[in-house]
């Protein structure tokens, strides 16, 4: 092996593991969050081909407000994140409406004649108390 | 003084490789030393210190954004992971591009200058001092970095000058 390309020893430190003990998932998820937001942004700037001032100037900012936001330390107001998405053009923030949707018009297959002599046998006037019973040959 | 480059591998990972200064007279790492002397006033800051350290080893690199550059002499490297006014301590590392950061010491600010502040002034010059051996060593071919930009490669064992002599 060349004298030259031996790797650096591991060390591991038990001060480093006690202290990183204390950090919960979730906080540690939040930081991770924060950071990659950050980084997010700062790429936007930059295929924007724009500097942090740019972006400073766009927005009515300092530039070291800028600069803490890409530190990946800053809490973002929803407010200040549509703000950056409508100058970069970018999303940020994403929301999702979900909408029921009505079924009006179906036909259901019965696989079985019904008998109407039969004590096991129901017989249905309104539609919706059908919805019970409806199987895989349902279709709106 | 003699030392030598360590990674610490409770902080690397796919994204960087986090490095640190083991000094063999005190059997522990300058990052372990500024833990060490801040954690009973300082605790939770060094828990947000560690926490932003292991997202940059895991899951993002070292960007320029999450550093004050600029902290040494033009074009050495060195720098703080970004504290804020109202935060207490920094931390003095060498970054060399995203994939790759030394640790090094600092302490409590106090000061609004380095050069009014003894404590963070003494280790930010041992990392300047840090920067000149790692730079002789890889003129003389001892150290380089791999081809993918990730490891330090070589003999990390940096013994002082007069020594050498």
């Amino acid at each position: 092996m060349k004298k030259n390309s031996k790797k650096a020893e591991s060390y591991s430190s038990e001060l480093i593991k006690n202290l990183l003990s204390e950090l919960s998932p979730e906080e540690h998820n939040r930081t991770k969050q924060k950071m990659m937001l950050a980084a997010r942004i700062d790429d936007a700037i930059k295929a924007k081909g724009w500097k942090k001032k740019d972006l400073a100037e766009a927005l009515n900012k300092k530039s070291s407000v800028i600069t803490k936001w890409l530190s990946g330390t800053h809490n973002f107001t929803a407010d200040t994140l549509w703000d950056i998405e409508k100058v970069l053009n970018i999303e940020l923030i994403s929301i999702t409406v979900h909408k029921s949707e009505q079924v009006t018009n179906f036909y259901i297959t019965v696989s079985q004649k019904a008998d109407k002599k039969s004590s096991d046998c129901m017989i249905l006037n309104d539609i919706d108390e059908l919805i019970p019973y409806f199987s895989t040959n349902i279709k709106a | 003084m003699k030392y030598k480059i360590v990674k610490l591998t409770d902080l690397s990972g796919n994204e960087a490789n986090i490095y640190s200064i083991y000094l063999p007279d005190y059997g522990k790492t300058l990052f372990e030393i500024f833990l060490q002397e801040n954690q009973n006033s300082f605790k939770s800051e060094l828990i947000d210190i560690l926490d932003r350290l292991k997202v940059i080893g895991k899951h993002t690199g070292a960007r320029e954004s999450y550093f004050k550059l600029y902290e040494g002499e033009p074009g050495d490297g060195i720098c703080a992971l970004y504290d804020e006014p109202d935060k207490s301590l920094r931390l003095y590392c060498i970054r060399y591009g995203c994939l790759i950061i030394i640790l090094g010491g600092g302490g409590h600010k106090q000061s609004h200058t380095l050069q009014e502040d003894k404590k963070l002034k003494q280790e930010n010059y041992f990392l300047r001092q840090v920067v000149k051996d790692i730079k002789r060593k890889m003129e003389l071919g001892d150290i380089k970095i791999s081809e993918d930009g990730t490891e330090f490669l070589g003999n990390l064992e940096i013994i002082d000058h007069e020594e050498e002599q």
